[in-house]
């Protein structure tokens, strides 16, 4: 069947998206502190209950009291914070300290993610700053964390900034149940637990206070819904002109009607999605809460509602791009130390279009082509878009996608089905097919298949590091401290399986740190910070009695991340070729260059041999076999643990932003990599060590085996615009990623399309660049607001130029 | 296992194919402009012309030799060669591409490239060769049979000219194509677009009949670039084109498509 109707189907971008779009661009990041007062006062009033009854009631009274505004010409409203288009809120409630000391002075002027922060809400906030010492998410955190894992992890071996100091988020919340029950239906649904629940047990005395907190957090939600409807019909009554008089009539309408009820048509449906982005983002203080397959479960409402003709596909494709430009107005604050691995707000609210349908039949429609058409639109770092490949997508909707991955934004990114399905029934062998085939992105590449929720993740391993201890007896080449365990001296490592050995004693160290750590971490979280109204859209919680973050929902695991899986398999296949079959050094002469840093009179040869040293992404059986031998290694050791839900530990493979810090804290390593400098990104090669192109880099990528990668991987191809120009060239970009996600199941692959030459203008006159956007590594930011650092490696990441 | 006289002699056929030695100076995967699909294409060094504008200067003589720091040449064998081209069979199968043999001049070394072509068949890879067609036909003939897709190039319909830039007339050429367009090959025919020497409407138009006229379906423009301009001054040469400003494209692609109008073939630029 043909179903791709051109001139219906691709549709221009209307002068309101247009406006609407330059609005957003250019309104600066601005603190808030509506959200941080609010949420104080709360807490001080309900000292006396239970945390989750805290938690319900600090929802309520922020969603009763938070500033609405609807922009001039939106038509999908709800407004973050009180003072901006991209407004950041506080929430004291997770860490303050890093906060006072960055307030007055880094958030303004530090490199990346600069806020503009006016003076009453740096008053405000230093007022509330004394209630909030010592009792922060991230206070109780360290307090619990045993010495010998504290050592680890502030030498920075892993880092897990983002929940010690946030909450979770991470999740495709049940859009499809909402959308047919409404949170009318949701809280019939409570209502009936609460009847049947057994007081005289603990069990039930806590499951009663969990459904209770549920129960006021959907009220507040509906209360706030409906305090949108009043101040639309407030604008409408004062609206002079006729069109736009109506528009404020139909908002009203909608958000009177939703999230309470079953949405009616395709309007309610998107206005609750936007509603739930906000309001869940603004409970969990987490990032990565995804609207999922958007294009399957709007789908029988669209059908209907263009059936009937209530709407046309331009009024349609105006309201998905209405919800593109939304997104990007949820940003949130972060501290430094977060920033440099989560650099140019990467919210990553995760849309999958494409892929199979729950009975294996492919799912492409419509809705597939009106969304490549807002991306096209809007082209900013939200949504983190998402295309799913099976064998029987059609040609003419992936051509599409490589026309809208030509402008430049590096999305949507590509997922085969083939292997993403492999890893989940992998996983989880007892789940139902037709859960595993309809699974969405959560963030920026983790799996989510229908009633699975991830305990967020334990965090950044930088597994080069761990390489370069296992090299240096556990001492850390920078510092000299004794940061791993003895595994001896290098001059006692006598064969490339005693440096093997080392490595798996080193890895199983600091993963077992790292556990620690998540432990900690995630019993603070639950106990404090539990995620009531996300629970009610979580499968499992409602049924269980129990929140996500006591592992309510039907599955999960917790995802440990690999940093630096090129630089770790590149230093240990230059080991073994260099020194243990050339014999061309030592390993301690290794060790003395490497700890001056190649700064040596003769050290250049040896750093020759080095860099010359087989390099993983070249389709070379000697790096590749290596490389798969450490990440083997990695799955292995993760897998042996359990998180405190009792669920698996599990590999991802992303850096994200991390290639540069976790490479300060990196002395030289072993493939010839210079001291502090990045290491390697995500799946993807060492800089500009891949030579022999996207074809040898694909191969070596699909030499791991992928099944063991249930959260993701990410494997960043850079093309020139060139290399993709011609619409024949097109099709052959098309047959490449179809090799790789198809017939050498591999995961994921992403790309960016730009010139090396038009990254260095940017860099130059960031001012003409402000919506150029850039993969960083398992999402998009606007390349202007990233440090100059992070935009030099990324300028450094090989071309790949087609000939 | 059981053997037959006749696949022992294939075994030591293959093995000795695969050993011949060759002259190349580099080997490119993903190629996407020289033939269908995603190709691997192995440069072969040794050049009868001496194109004044050629992008490769180090195609053109059979010998290794120094370009700035750099060696350029290798000898190599088929075997090895095939290593690297087997690679890629994935991409191959799924684009419907595969290998180019390109130069310099294929046909310069013809044993190497017969081996090539013969090896890449056994093991099914599509097979494109890309020559300027100066060659005994007898060598051609034996040489392509064997070839799916041949790409051709003819750097101007003027005898005189022809033999004034390149050293030798094109009598040969012209006479090789029209001999392998009865072959039943595809066959697209690359002219090397120089502004003031090749580039004007009526060279282009005569081309364009002239593969009407034998039915070759396609011609290819590529447009004159600079790109190779550096390499001259490694090798110690003198760039003689310099004075010479790319055309405009746009012009070209106009021309194309006045041509491919009147003439009943496509006409591409690049």
């Amino acid at each position: 069947m043909n179903l791709y109707n051109e001139s219906e189907l691709k549709r221009p971008i209307t002068s309101r998206i247009a406006k609407l779009k330059q609005e957003v661009i250019y309104s600066k990041p601005i603190l808030c502190s509506e959200r941080a007062l609010l949420v104080t006062q709360s807490y001080q009033e309900t000292e006396s209950l239970p945390n989750p009854t805290r938690r319900a009631l600090a929802l309520k009274k922020i969603l009763d009291n938070m500033t609405q505004v609807i922009w001039d010409e939106e038509l999908i409203v709800g407004s973050h914070g009180s003072n901006g288009r991209r407004s950041a809120p506080v929430f004291p409630e997770y860490a303050i300290a890093w906060l006072e000391d960055e307030l007055d002075e880094t958030l303004e002027k530090r490199e990346q993610d600069t806020f503009i922060v006016p003076e009453k809400v740096k008053n405000d906030l230093k007022d509330i700053f004394p209630y909030w010492r010592g009792k922060t998410v991230y206070d109780r955190y360290r307090a619990l964390l045993p010495d010998d894992v504290k050592k680890s992890r502030d030498a920075y071996m892993f880092s897990r900034d983002l929940f010690e100091r946030n909450g979770y988020g991470h999740t495709v919340y049940n859009m499809p149940e909402l959308m047919s029950l409404g949170l009318a239906g949701i809280k019939e649904e409570i209502n009936e637990h609460l009847k049947n629940l057994d007081l005289t047990t603990s069990e039930g005395i806590e499951k009663k206070v969990f459904y209770e907190g549920v129960i006021i957090c959907c009220d507040a939600v509906i209360a706030y819904a409906k305090r949108y409807s009043k101040t639309a019909e407030k604008l409408a009554e004062n609206e002079k002109d006729p069109i736009r008089k109506k528009e404020l009539e139909k908002i009203a309408d909608v958000c009177n009607h939703v999230p309470e009820y079953p949405a009616r048509d395709t309007w309610d449906a998107i206005q609750t999605a936007a509603f739930m982005q906000l309001i869940i983002q603004t409970e969990t203080n987490g990032d990565s809460v995804s609207p999922g397959r958007m294009d399957q479960y709007l789908y029988p409402l669209y059908k209907k509602d263009i059936d009937e003709g209530k709407y046309t596909n331009k009024e349609i494709q105006e309201l998905l791009d209405c919800f593109w430009i939304k997104l990007n107005e949820i940003i949130k604050v972060q501290d430094s130390e977060s920033i440099h691995i989560h650099p140019g707000f990467p919210m990553t609210p995760n849309l999958t279009i494409g892929g199979q349908k729950p009975n294996g039949e492919d799912a492409v429609n419509e809705l597939s082509y009106l969304m490549l058409n807002a991306q096209e639109h809007i082209q900013l770092t939200n949504p983190q878009f998402t295309v799913r490949y099976h064998k029987n997508t059609p040609n003419e909707f992936k051509l599409r996608v490589a026309e809208v991955i030509k402008l430049g934004t590096g999305m949507p990114a590509m997922f085969g089905d083939e292997m993403c399905i492999k890893a989940i029934s992998k996983a989880f062998p007892d789940m139902p097919i037709e859960r595993v085939r309809d699974y969405g992105i959560v963030g920026c590449v983790e799996l989510a298949p229908r009633g699975f929720q991830a305990r967020v993740n334990a965090g950044f391993l930088n597994v080069a590091r761990v390489v370069d201890l296992a090299l240096n007896d556990g001492i850390d080449r920078l510092t000299g401290v004794q940061l791993g365990l003895k595994t001896g001296k290098p001059e006692d490592l006598k064969s490339f399986n005693d440096v093997l050995k080392a490595v798996e004693i080193q890895m199983d160290f600091f993963v077992k740190h790292q556990v620690i750590n998540g432990a900690v971490v995630d019993m603070i979280q639950r106990q404090y910070t539990p995620h009531l109204f996300l629970s009610a859209l979580i499968e499992g919680c409602i049924e269980n009695g129990r929140d996500m973050t006591w592992g309510g929902s039907l599955w999960g695991a917790t995802p440990i991340l690999h940093v630096g899986l090129a630089t770790a398999s590149n230093s240990l296949a230059a080991v073994k070729k260099v020194v243990f079959d050339e014999n061309k050094i030592t390993m301690s002469e290794l060790k003395n260059v490497l700890d001056r840093n190649f700064s040596g009179d003769s050290d250049e040869a040896t750093h020759k041999y080095l860099t010359n040293a087989p390099k993983y992404g070249n389709d070379d059986e000697y790096a590749d076999e290596v490389m798969n031998n450490t990440t083997s290694l990695f799955f292995k050791i993760i897998e042996k643990y359990k998180d405190i839900d009792g669920r698996n530990y599990t590999s991802m493979i992303l850096t994200l932003g991390g290639t540069v810090p976790h490479g300060w804290k990196t002395g030289a390593t072993a493939d010839g990599r210079k001291s502090t400098t990045p290491v390697s990104d995500s799946m993807s090669p060492s800089n500009g060590s891949d030579k022999e192109g996207p074809t040898a880099v694909l191969l070596s990528a699909s030499k791991i085996d992928q099944s063991h990668i249930l959260e993701g991987n990410v494997l960043n191809l850079k093309f020139t615009k060139s290399a993709m120009g011609e619409s024949d060239s097109l099709q052959k970009f098309v047959d490449m990623v179809d090799t790789y996600l198809i017939d050498l199941e591999g995961q994921e692959v992403q790309v960016n399309v730009v010139d090396g030459e038009t990254l260095k203008k940017a860099q130059k006159n960031p001012e003409n660049y402000q919506d150029l956007i850039i993969r960083v590594a398992g999402y998009s930011a606007r390349f202007v607001e990233l440090a100059k650092e992070l935009q030099d490696d990324i300028i450094w990441r090989t071309e790949h130029n087609a000939f | 296992m059981h053997f037959n006289c006749n696949d022992i002699e294939k075994t030591d056929e293959v093995k000795i194919k695969s050993k011949i030695e060759g002259l190349i100076y580099n080997i490119q995967r993903y190629s996407l402009h020289d033939g269908p699909g995603i190709r691997t294409i192995v440069f072969l060094k040794g050049c009868p012309l001496k194109c004044p504008w050629c992008a490769n200067p180090e195609s053109q003589s059979s010998h290794i030799e120094k370009m700035g720091e750099e060696q350029v040449g290798k000898i190599i064998t088929v075997g090895d060669v095939m290593d690297i081209v087997k690679r890629d069979k994935a991409f191959y199968r799924r684009s419907g591409g595969g290998l180019t043999i390109s130069g310099g001049e294929p046909l310069m070394q013809p044993v190497f490239t017969k081996a090539l072509i013969d090896e890449a068949r056994s093991e099914g890879i599509n097979i494109a060769v890309e020559t300027s067609g100066f060659q005994k036909w007898e060598v051609i003939s034996e040489l392509l049979k064997d070839v799916d897709y041949v790409l051709f190039d003819i750097k101007t319909m003027d005898s005189d000219l022809h033999e004034e830039l390149m050293g030798v007339d094109n009598e040969v050429i012209l006479q090789n194509i029209k001999n392998l367009s009865c072959l039943n090959k595809q066959i697209t025919v690359r002219i090397p677009v120089i502004p003031g020497y090749n580039d004007s409407f009526q060279n282009l138009f005569e081309t364009a009949k002239f593969c009407h006229d034998i039915e070759i379906r396609e011609l290819h423009l590529l447009p004159y670039h600079q790109l190779g301009v550096h390499k001259y001054k490694k090798l110690n040469r003198e760039y003689m084109l310099n004075h010479i400003k790319p055309d405009n494209k746009d012009k070209l692609i106009s021309d194309a498509k006045k041509i491919q109008d009147e003439c009943g073939v496509i006409v591409k630029v690049h």
